[in-house]
């Protein structure tokens, strides 16, 4: 385990964020050494005994990481609400201006801003997000709950795509099985 | 009208193939027109819009050969219905012309194949009609081999156009959906537009195809009058049997021929579908996701709306509601720093010195501050408050003695002049203590009408509005 990586690691996860396998450095994506020094096989292991010897379960999806309190699997926290709705607002209002729900998942294109803008236009949207206590505009929610927790970040091209965490939790929630 | 012979009528439609094009288009646009018939209106039109700029000679020649009469006359029409303004090409001048353009080859549909599949139903029934005499010049025999060379020749023929038209159609949307840019809104449409499409071919041209001239699969397919469920290309390979049983090795080399052209064919149809299988995956994934998009949506905006029932409260949705369940693997996700409390920051060096430091000057601080006295309830701390005391205890006593059951027009004047005849080191600062003895004995209102007044002495001036006094049994008039 590399020390200065452990600390950067845990101040990470303990503001709720999450750790990608990738992050963007300019124009590229690169390999987020946080991600491969928890994903290691020889470190895993201990990744995990720390963080539960402190209270926490350190858990994977796709390719992402991020902690949840031991002992509160069925409790769904506020901060997961709101990431689902704003994600399927997102989802949606792509598919209505008409464009193709890969835009936000490829590094390359991206959701623009004033993309984000006219979406915000529907006022069905705006009474989802009130009801999930977003109340700021949505562009402003997105920056808070999706960008700062590293579920999406804006691109070389100033445009909206989802991180590895975020097309994990995208793929996820399309294959459960419907409500 | 001169009269312009074939070959001179097909070059010219050859070299003015883009007229037809367009006639093509427009046809095709209607998706009513499924007969792919022109409007003469519309072909007269474009005709003279094809002859601008050409000189008179030219224009005359073009209409000649072009015009309807002449086309006519070569027999390159179906047919031409002047009262409805209507007329049909032949089947294989369309056929030549979209030929020229690959894209406008039309694909094998399922129905078409079908056709082809009695086809060749039809075909087997033939060479296996035992009244058929397979002797080499009878009338029955030939017209049999003649029939079966035809068919198969027109279903090869078929489908290597199908094969090119789908060539064609998957490469170009190939080509559009690898430009995609994301950038420009009208090209993110158009790739959307090519994957639907995509996938639309797949479906219905080219998997209809492949399963055509698979001859392992045995397709069930509705049972015709004739025989039961056989795959296309099993049902090609008896036949050939038919004529390998009667040792016709001349034809069976022949029909072989077509056989092994046909299944090449079903080898092209593979490439093709192996080259689309990435889009494909590509546009059925997309098409997944905005099916999934859709429901998640319509559930979310249904439990918002329940909650919406006028209220001003509870109209919030809760993490615990079913419509989350999507976000179950985040779990409870959160800050976790905001739970706990700060940290405990204690210096490397000198931490004890930096502590008795602030605790030597709070301890000073504390040392060093005045005390404050609490008196307990009823007993005064200074002088002031004593001699305070002892003065309003004596108006008391003096204040007792004040007629009560008398009225005064000016209660405060009278109280004054009261205080200043019975009450020793008064001063005008202390009517003001022994106006409410007035108010607890009578009633003390402003007079009517209102009037001010003025009281001085040693020195202090008091400038009121007058109050009158009454007693309680009876009020002031």
């Amino acid at each position: 385990m590399q020390i200065q990586l452990s600390r950067k690691i845990y101040r990470e996860l303990i503001n709720g964020n999450l750790i990608n396998k990738k992050i963007r450095n300019g124009e590229h994506l690169e390999p987020n050494p946080l991600f491969d020094e928890l994903a290691s096989e020889i470190n895993r292991v201990h990744y995990d005994q720390l963080y539960s010897c402190i209270g926490y379960e350190l858990k994977q999806l796709g390719d992402c990481f991020f902690l949840n309190e031991m002992g509160k699997d069925e409790m769904l926290s506020d901060v997961a609400m709101r990431i689902q709705s704003l994600l399927v607002i997102l989802c949606r209002g792509i598919t209505q201006i008409p464009l193709l729900i890969s835009v936000i998942t490829d590094f390359n294109a991206g959701l623009s801003r004033e993309h984000i803008e006219k979406i915000s236009e529907t006022e069905e949207y705006q009474n989802i997000l009130n009801a999930v206590g977003l109340k700021n505009s949505l562009i402003k929610e997105i920056e808070n709950v999706l960008v700062v927790r590293k579920i999406a970040f804006w691109n070389h091209l100033d445009r909206l795509v989802l991180s590895d965490g975020g097309i994990a939790l995208l793929d996820s929630m399309q294959e459960l099985s419907s409500i | 009208m001169p009269v312009v012979n074939s070959d001179q009528t097909i070059i010219a439609i050859l070299n003015n193939k883009a007229l037809f094009f367009r006639l093509m288009d427009h046809a095709l646009a209607d998706y009513k027109n499924h007969a792919l018939e022109f409007t003469i209106s519309d072909y007269d039109a474009l005709l003279v819009a094809t002859t601008k700029g050409f000189n008179d000679t030219e224009r005359r020649r073009l209409f000649d050969t072009l015009s309807i009469d002449n086309l006519e006359r070569n027999g390159l029409l179906n047919y031409a219905d002047r009262r409805t303004g209507r007329f049909r090409l032949q089947d294989f001048i369309l056929q030549m012309l979209q030929h020229l353009d690959s894209k406008r080859l039309r694909e094998l549909s399922s129905a078409e194949l079908n056709q082809l599949m009695k086809q060749l139903e039809e075909c087997y029934r033939q060479v296996s009609d035992t009244q058929v005499m397979w002797i080499a010049g009878d009338d029955n025999f030939e017209e049999l081999v003649s029939s079966v060379y035809s068919s198969l020749q027109h279903i090869a023929s078929k489908l290597k156009s199908n094969v090119r038209a789908l060539k064609g159609q998957t490469e170009r949307l190939a080509t559009i959906v690898d430009e995609k840019s994301y950038i420009d809104l009208e090209r993110s449409d158009q790739v959307r537009v090519a994957l639907n499409e995509i996938l639309r071919i797949h479906e219905r041209h080219v998997t209809p195809t492949l399963q055509f001239l698979d001859e392992r699969l045995d397709i069930r397919r509705a049972r015709t009058e004739l025989f039961g469920e056989t795959a296309p290309m099993a049902l090609l390979k008896k036949i050939i049997a038919r004529f390998e049983e009667r040792k016709l090795t001349d034809h069976v080399a022949k029909l072989q021929r077509i056989q092994f052209h046909i299944l090449a064919m079903g080898r092209e149809i593979g490439n093709i579908a192996k080259g689309l299988d990435s889009y494909v995956k590509y546009a059925e994934a997309e098409r997944r996701r905005y099916n999934r998009t859709e429901q998640l949506y319509n559930a979310l905006r249904g439990a918002v709306e329940e909650k919406q029932t006028g209220l001003l409260r509870d109209f919030m949705l809760r993490p615990d509601h079913p419509v989350f369940a999507s976000a179950r693997p985040l779990g409870g996700l959160k800050s976790f720093l905001r739970a706990q409390s700060a940290n405990v920051n204690w210096p490397k060096s000198e931490g004890s010195f930096a502590l008795n430091e602030i605790l030597r000057v709070r301890l000073e601080a504390e040392l060093n501050k005045p005390r404050v006295e609490f008196s307990g309830v009823g007993k005064p701390t200074s002088d002031a408050e004593i001699a305070q005391r002892k003065f309003i205890e004596k108006m008391l006593a003096v204040m007792a003695d004040f007629n009560y059951e008398q009225n005064y027009d000016d209660a405060f004047l009278s109280v004054h002049r009261f205080l200043c005849e019975h009450l020793s080191d008064y001063s005008l600062k202390n009517l003001m203590d022994a106006v409410p003895f007035l108010s607890a004995k009578g009633i003390v209102e402003l007079a009517l009408p209102a009037a001010s007044a003025t009281i001085e002495y040693k020195g202090l001036r008091l400038r009121y509005r007058k109050r009158c006094y009454s007693t309680r049994s009876k009020s002031h008039a």
